[in-house]
């Protein structure tokens, strides 16, 4: 096994879990947009985060375990799921007040 | 924001001010067992001049490392580093008597300084990196700047308060209770990072996302004061799930088995830590 095979292994590791569902949850002025995303239970999700913002937000969730910083003007990907039906709440760690959110599983 | 502030910053920093008060104590327990020829110096300010270096550029580059592998590379560096760290504790624990017994005062000063300057400066870098991407996003906001300085400041001195109660505690505590409650503590610190790289690696869905053991979160959450306390001491996770807990447990036994591996280094100068463990 050397470092090559790993990296090759890597890349199709994230070719093949492209193939599930994508949300897409933007940052603007500290928001969350849209504020719920819902999502199907039992199911993998692919959340695309895009920070239209000038400062970094940090995207975090107790519930989702889930915690990921977002540079400014800039976008990453969450994974969530399968979750079981019910709302996980997130918000954006640098402006709690205002970035807030939740994912509702149905 | 001022109280956002100070909270965001104290969660950063506290990790960070409890190992050097956990690496504190044990220096001093050192000192008295052997004299202080092995403790290294200048360890502190070498671990925070090579942390803040190195959260400068994981800051800066933060936006290409995260790209990678589809969006995975924030998540893989982040684990990368909890398992260097990792590696460092083991590191200190498996060789500590080879190393002392091989080594030399000289040669074992080294040693210490290297794996220390290596386990507090991976944690600066974590931390650090992320406090300087928000100090970065309130030069975009003048208005909140007095607030998040004040802010600040009071997350440090807070942090560095609690950091001298704890060492205070510690070495107060009779016979070999400081040196017991620093390898509890460390043994919970080191399973926290192998948790934390579990949950870095199944956020990249790297790993499978299975199903969460428990769900305690009624009973102590972690936004709450006492959660925080706790995931800072321990590493506590409300809702944990199997591999998360696999790696903690993992973790957590080599760091106590080491002991044994100690032992059979037991020479004309025992195995000092496993002795001292024992109380012996």
């Amino acid at each position: 096994m050397n470092i090559k095979a790993i990296l090759v292994f890597l890349m199709f590791s994230a070719g093949i879990q492209a193939a599930e569902p994508e949300l897409k949850l933007e940052i603007r002025n500290h928001l969350f947009y849209p504020s719920t995303l819902e999502i199907p239970s039992d199911k993998k999700v692919r959340i695309l985060i895009i920070n239209h913002d000038r400062s970094a937000e940090e995207f975090e969730s107790y519930e989702l375990n889930r915690e990921k910083i977002i540079p400014g003007n800039s976008r990453t990907v969450i994974h969530v799921g399968p979750l079981s039906p019910g709302k996980y709440p997130f918000f954006g760690e640098f402006n709690p007040r205002t970035a807030q959110g939740q994912v509702l599983v149905r | 924001m001022l109280l956002d502030t100070m909270i965001l910053m104290l969660q950063e920093i506290f990790e960070v001010l409890l190992l050097v008060s956990i690496v504190l104590v044990l220096l001093r327990h050192l000192s008295f067992q052997c004299g202080t020829a092995i403790i290294p110096k200048g360890w502190l300010p070498a671990s925070f001049t090579a942390g803040m270096l190195g959260a400068w550029l994981f800051a800066v580059y933060m936006q290409d490392i995260a790209r990678v592998f589809d969006y995975r590379g924030l998540e893989f560096s982040i684990a990368a580093l909890n398992v260097y760290t990792v590696f460092w504790l083991l590191t200190v624990f498996f060789l500590y008597q080879p190393a002392r017994r091989r080594l030399g005062a000289g040669g074992f000063r080294v040693f210490l300084f290297i794996a220390i300057v290596h386990l507090i400066a991976m944690g600066i870098i974590r931390e650090g990196a992320e406090i300087i991407l928000y100090l970065q996003g309130v030069l975009y906001q003048p208005d909140m700047m007095g607030d998040v300085l004040k802010g600040t400041l009071l997350a440090v001195v807070i942090g560095f308060s609690l950091g001298l109660m704890l060492y205070v505690l510690l070495i107060n505590l009779p016979y070999r209770w400081p040196l017991r409650a620093c390898m509890l503590l460390l043994v919970l610190f080191g399973g926290n990072m192998a948790s934390q790289s579990v949950a870095q690696l199944t956020q990249a869905d790297w790993l499978p996302a299975l199903p969460i053991l428990w769900d305690v979160s009624g009973l102590v959450a972690e936004y709450s004061v006492t959660g925080q306390l706790l995931y800072a001491l321990t590493g506590y996770d409300a809702n944990p799930t199997l591999w998360q807990m696999v790696a903690y447990g993992a973790v957590a036994a080599l760091v106590l088995i080491s002991p044994l591996f100690r032992a059979g280094w037991q020479g004309n100068e025992g195995t000092l830590l496993y002795q001292s463990l024992l109380g012996k």
